[in-house]
């Protein structure tokens, strides 16, 4: 045999494999991202809960896919947490919006964590837990989720807090005639402490860094400046949540 | 959320005390690779046809190879995240990979080289030929799947260490003054061995990845060597008639 049959074609075909699992979990991750967008896009949107649900379980159905799909994937492409880190982010970003929205509270992660499986194993009633605050339900089957922890936790709150910023601005300019300044408030004062969370774990950790779900301290990685780069965008949305009640409740009054 | 936080600290500093072990574990494993090194770095000045057989091939090969195990074992056994685990681990697979190569090249090397027609197997599924195949390198080091990309890597460490030799041969030759000698051979022996290799790589479709990069200065090693057997050759210098099987 030659060298090409003991040594090369081998080689290619599984360096082929390879790469079409990474490619095959690229496009999955892509449609987790868009889907998770659009579910955002749907919290967003002033419709009635029945509307907003039965728009939010067509999304699931797909997240629900795409994430079976991954974590059987996954098992043999640990190599590839990088990739799927990005639109775990968005999911977590869409969780945490939308059950903020609902309850002017931070989702658990460990309710988080129940409510992926169930969409794993297309359990989709936790979704009265979600917008309704419905009590939820513990899921039987003992599935691994190996793809997501804390970290990318952490790194989807940051973008949720973008999210909580939309909100609070357009409550604040709707057309019911009235200024919704207590609501307002009320997210304002979540972001503050969530902030100061935040700025706690940067004192504590200067370099703190988040890069394939391994937490590290060290000043100019990758990781650390894009944690760097999301809390310079949760300073600048505290700071126009700010802006938008000082103009709600002073410069915007004639009489005070 | 203070809960939640407070979870978060502890998770970070668990990831930082594995990450001070693992940085431990690899300087560990650093000093354990120098009497390879040291070894190689021997080798790489004496002639071919000095080049003496070693018996204890067989003994080194296992060093390697327990040296491979322990650190592995070690790496396996610490509780961190893969993310975490995976530099040091492709680390300790890769510089075990290239060591055996190595050692493998240079005992195939000096067994066949004689003054007369020099014949090298290039690669062999029984024997070791002058090229390990990855079956065998994963038979020796006990793998249950071998990763071609790192065996790969190592393969193109390999010829900058077959490159480097034929160069420090040619000098080494040159220096002793003696126009007619067997050990100009070994360049147009090397150029072929990394011709095959360039043929084979060329059937890869590679990614712009690690293995990519190392592969694009190949062709430069291959041109430097084309250049030295083109000079010495027409100098007269090769005179042994080489086989590559």
């Amino acid at each position: 045999m030659s060298s090409d049959d003991l040594i090369f074609i081998p080689a290619r075909d599984e360096l082929r494999i390879k790469q079409d699992d990474r490619e095959e979990i690229i496009r999955l991750v892509r449609d987790i991202t868009s889907y998770s967008k659009k579910c955002i896009f749907s919290c967003h949107r002033s419709i009635g809960l029945k509307k907003l649900k039965s728009e939010l379980l067509e999304y699931f159905k797909i997240l629900s896919d795409r994430l079976k799909k991954i974590r059987i994937m996954y098992i043999t492409n640990l190599h590839l947490r990088g990739n799927i880190s990005g639109a775990i982010e968005e999911l977590i970003e869409f969780f945490t919006f939308a059950y903020f929205k609902n309850t002017g509270k931070l989702l658990p992660y460990n309710d988080f964590i129940i409510m992926i499986k169930c969409l794993i194993l297309e359990k989709f009633e936790f979704i009265d837990y979600l917008i309704e605050d419905k009590e939820l339900e513990k899921v039987d089957d003992e599935i691994e989720i190996d793809f997501i922890d804390t970290s990318d936790y952490l790194m989807g709150l940051f973008d949720c807090t973008g999210e909580i910023m939309r909100l609070s601005i357009s409550q604040s300019t709707n057309t019911s005639g009235n200024f919704k300044a207590k609501e307002t408030w009320e997210n304002y004062k979540f972001l503050q402490k969530l902030y100061e969370q935040f700025i706690i774990l940067v004192q504590l950790y200067p370099g703190i860094s988040i890069y394939k779900g391994i937490y590290d301290n060290s000043i100019n990685s990758k990781g650390s400046i894009s944690f760097k780069k999301k809390l310079e965008v949760f300073e600048s949305s505290v700071k126009k949540i700010e802006a938008t009640l000082i103009d709600m409740l002073v410069s915007d009054k004639e009489i005070i | 959320m203070d809960q939640f936080f407070k979870e978060i600290k502890n998770q970070i500093e668990t990831d930082f005390e594995k990450k001070s072990a693992l940085q431990d574990l690899e300087h560990q494993f650093d000093v354990s690779i120098i009497p390879f090194k040291s070894k190689f770095n021997d080798k790489i000045t004496i002639l071919p046809n000095k080049l003496k057989s070693e018996e204890n091939v067989s003994v080194f090969i296992s060093e390697v190879v327990s040296n491979y195990e322990k650190f592995s074992k070690s790496v396996s056994e610490l509780n961190a995240k893969f993310g975490q685990k995976e530099r040091l681990q492709n680390k300790i697979v890769e510089e075990s990979i290239y060591y055996l190569l190595i050692s493998n090249y240079f005992q195939v090397l000096s067994n066949s080289y004689t003054n007369e027609v020099i014949r090298i197997q290039f690669v062999s599924e029984k024997e070791n030929g002058i090229i390990l195949t990855p079956e065998q390198v994963k038979s020796l080091l006990n793998f249950d799947k071998i990763d071609y990309q790192i065996y790969l890597i190592s393969l193109l460490k390999l010829i900058e260490v077959i490159v480097e030799y034929t160069l420090n041969s040619v000098i080494n030759q040159s220096i002793e003054n003696e126009s007619i000698s067997s050990n100009y051979s070994i360049s147009l022996i090397n150029s072929q061995i990394v011709s095959k290799l360039q043929n084979g790589f060329q059937l890869l479709d590679l990614k712009n990845d690690i293995l990519r990069k190392k592969y694009d200065s190949l062709k430069y090693n291959y041109q430097r060597l084309n250049k030295i057997v083109y000079d010495l050759t027409l100098r007269n210098l090769i005179t042994t008639k080489i086989e590559l099987l």
